[in-house]
């Protein structure tokens, strides 16, 4: 177990290397925050100076160097717009994406394995119809037309909802969050709703398709022949089967949830992370683009060392070996 | 002495409707089982058997349909009963053990979870009773250290082990009627003989009627008392053990002896009843065995209708007891 651990670990410190040079060579090409950071007629001197205070004059091997030993101290520069350390900028925003993405996961769970499930046990039924067809336009839907649409309806038609803004948050077993006050979810919902919806829809067909296959399955008809009821065979013996494939994708979107929450947290002026590197990258503004991509890419590896030590508990036959 | 009927099958009629047509698995078979009685199912595959054994606990899926018939277990039709009611009788009336154990146990629930539920369900157990109630089924089964098997899971088991499990999940409940569809094929040659001499010993244990289906006659003549042959869906014989083996009527049950091999004969080659079993979507009419019988001709039975050959033993055609000892003795 903690041989399977820190094997895992050092895969991860691997890829993170990699990310860090693919982000600094990236960030590099694209470019020059001089220009945008002063008026397009500055002085030659003020253009050298500035660069000088940036570190940009040395060549770009040093700079990286500087940029990884930094790095390794949480330093990760100061923003070249606010003046404030690059990395405290995003793992301030942080917490509210990640309170967004956890809102759309657990909005998507409860909505599409029951879903999913019913629709594969009575698959012709006219509400697993409706089920099927209402995930494929989920699926179809772009996110700005589906946030916009949702806007549209509950708070400019009904007025039942605010259109945007994060609620109030509260302190709860030593994390403050939005999630435990219900202003904080009247606030979530719907852009937690549009942010899931394509989850939701591609889980319903992960989990219906999952669990067809499961209920063909000969452990499914000695259940029958046992003469257990349909609610044992479906939740115990099926569900938890069809589960495996379910855990991975969710915790491969949990980490696309965080990372690509852009256009829902601009549609609802949500103080994420999504916002804020969009902000960012129109200004150029290098420290906090690279701390952003580094901080997702290490969610993204624990994720999945996460879901990996997940499936251990749903699937005993795996060998942590 | 007359024995308790404990189950009567009439006319039961299972079909199939598949795109390319309707397929009769089984068409219209009649038989009895008496109380602690054993009934072996033979025939080739395709020929109906396990759907007969699955129908008998309504266990059809789609596209297959019990077309008709009866199936009295106790006098009560079991066609006409609710799931609910019906759920009340398999596993715990008449038990079901499948063919092969690497699948029909789930992967990701203990052993003990598997048992234990059988107990909760059927028999009201508590939940700390039905875990000392399978500790016992699983070393009445013979599985070794049972405390420690109990929490294991299916794939900690051998094959064996696993069919081992499962006859204690069919016994957990002490049914009535134990139906087991192929339960040594897929097992080792060494597994297979301990586990029909574990089932063997524990229904005359318990007095537990068995429903044995295989496609091995020689498995099915050393444990059954009486024998059905199918074909096609049919039965085409059907009588008890001595009478069956010793006195084959039908020329097709014949070629199933014959195709054994016997120790006393210097064989070069076994036996082999020559062709293939119809396509089930286009079955001749009359006898279907007729396009692969020796004896085909045009004295043969019009109808596929059982008639007595003689006591307690049935068939649709005794021509292979007129031609029989030509034939033992041209081979021998």
């Amino acid at each position: 177990m903690l041989e399977y651990i820190g094997k895992r670990i050092w895969q991860t410190l691997i890829v993170l290397f990699l990310v860090s040079i693919i982000v600094f060579v990236m960030v590099n090409v694209n470019g020059d925050p001089v220009q945008s950071l002063l008026p397009p007629d500055a002085e030659p001197w003020a253009v050298e100076e500035l660069r000088t205070s940036l570190g940009l004059d040395k060549p770009l091997y040093v700079q990286y160097f500087m940029f990884v030993k930094n790095a390794l101290q949480g330093d990760m520069g100061i923003s070249y717009y606010q003046q404030t350390p690059a990395l405290n900028l995003v793992l301030d925003r942080l917490p509210k994406t990640v309170e967004l993405a956890l809102a759309a996961i657990l909005i998507s769970i409860i909505i599409a394995i029951p879903a999913g499930a019913y629709a594969a046990v009575k698959p012709e039924s006219p509400f697993s119809k409706f089920i099927m067809f209402g995930s494929l336009a989920g699926i179809s839907l772009p996110t700005f037309l589906s946030g916009i649409l949702l806007i549209l309806i509950f708070a400019v038609t009904f007025s039942w909802l605010p259109s945007s803004g994060r609620g109030d948050a509260a302190q709860f077993l030593g994390m403050k969050s939005s999630l435990f006050t219900l202003d904080g979810w009247k606030h979530i919902i719907m852009p937690a709703a549009t942010l899931g919806l394509y989850m939701v829809a591609m889980l319903i067909r992960l989990v219906r398709a999952g669990m067809m296959e499961v209920l063909k399955q000969d452990y499914i008809s000695f259940a029958k022949a046992k003469g257990m009821p349909g609610r044992i065979i479906y939740i115990r013996h099926a569900l938890k089967n069809t589960m495996i494939p379910v855990i991975t994708v969710i915790g491969l979107q949990l980490g696309r949830l965080i990372g690509f929450s852009m256009i829902t947290e601009t549609i609802f002026a949500w103080p994420g992370m999504g916002k804020l590197i969009l902000d960012s990258i129109n200004r150029l503004d290098r420290p906090v683009i690279m701390s952003y991509i580094l901080v997702v890419a290490v969610i993204f590896a624990f994720i999945n060392l996460t879901v990996d030590l997940l499936y251990y508990f749903f699937d005993p036959r795996i060998e942590l070996n | 002495m007359q024995k308790e009927k404990i189950l009567e099958v009439n006319n039961l009629k299972t079909y199939f409707y598949t795109r390319e047509g309707v397929v009769k698995s089984v068409n219209g078979v009649s038989f009895e089982v008496n109380k602690g009685e054993i009934l072996g199912i033979v025939g080739e595959s395709g020929a109906g058997k396990s759907v007969t054994g699955f129908s008998l606990l309504r266990l059809i899926e789609e596209p297959g349909e019990i077309v008709s018939g009866e199936v009295k277990f106790k006098g009560q039709d079991l066609l006409k009963m609710s799931e609910k009611e019906m759920n009340k009788i398999r596993g715990n009336k008449i038990s079901m053990i499948f063919q092969d154990p690497m699948t029909s146990l789930n992967p990701v629930l203990t052993v003990g979870r598997q048992i234990t539920e059988v107990l909760i369900f059927h028999q009201n157990y508590s939940r700390k009773d039905a875990r000392r109630r399978a500790v016992e089924l699983l070393e009445m089964v013979g599985i070794s250290s049972p405390e420690k098997r109990i929490d294991h899971y299916p794939s900690q088991l051998s094959g064996g082990m696993r069919q081992r499990v499962v006859i204690a999940i069919a016994l957990a409940s002490n049914p009535e009627i134990l139906i087991a569809d192929e339960p040594t094929t897929a097992l080792d040659v060494t597994i297979q003989a301990q586990i029909i001499g574990l089932m063997k010993n524990l229904i005359d244990k318990f007095n537990t009627s068995m429903i044995i289906i295989s496609h091995d006659l020689a498995l099915i003549s050393e444990i059954a008392d009486k024998i059905m042959v199918m074909y096609a869906g049919d039965i085409i014989e059907y009588g008890d053990k001595g009478k069956l083996i010793s006195e084959p009527a039908h020329p097709y049950t014949q070629g199933l002896i014959d195709s054994l091999p016997v120790l006393e004969r210097d064989q070069k080659r076994l036996n082999q009843i020559k062709g293939l079993m119809p396509s089930p979507l286009d079955l001749p009419e009359g006898c279907k065995f007729k396009p692969r019988c020796d004896y085909a001709g045009d004295d043969c039975p019009e109808g596929t209708e059982l008639f007595e050959v003689s006591k307690a033993h049935f068939a649709t055609c005794r021509k292979a007891q007129f031609f029989s000892k030509k034939l033992m003795r041209g081979v021998g």
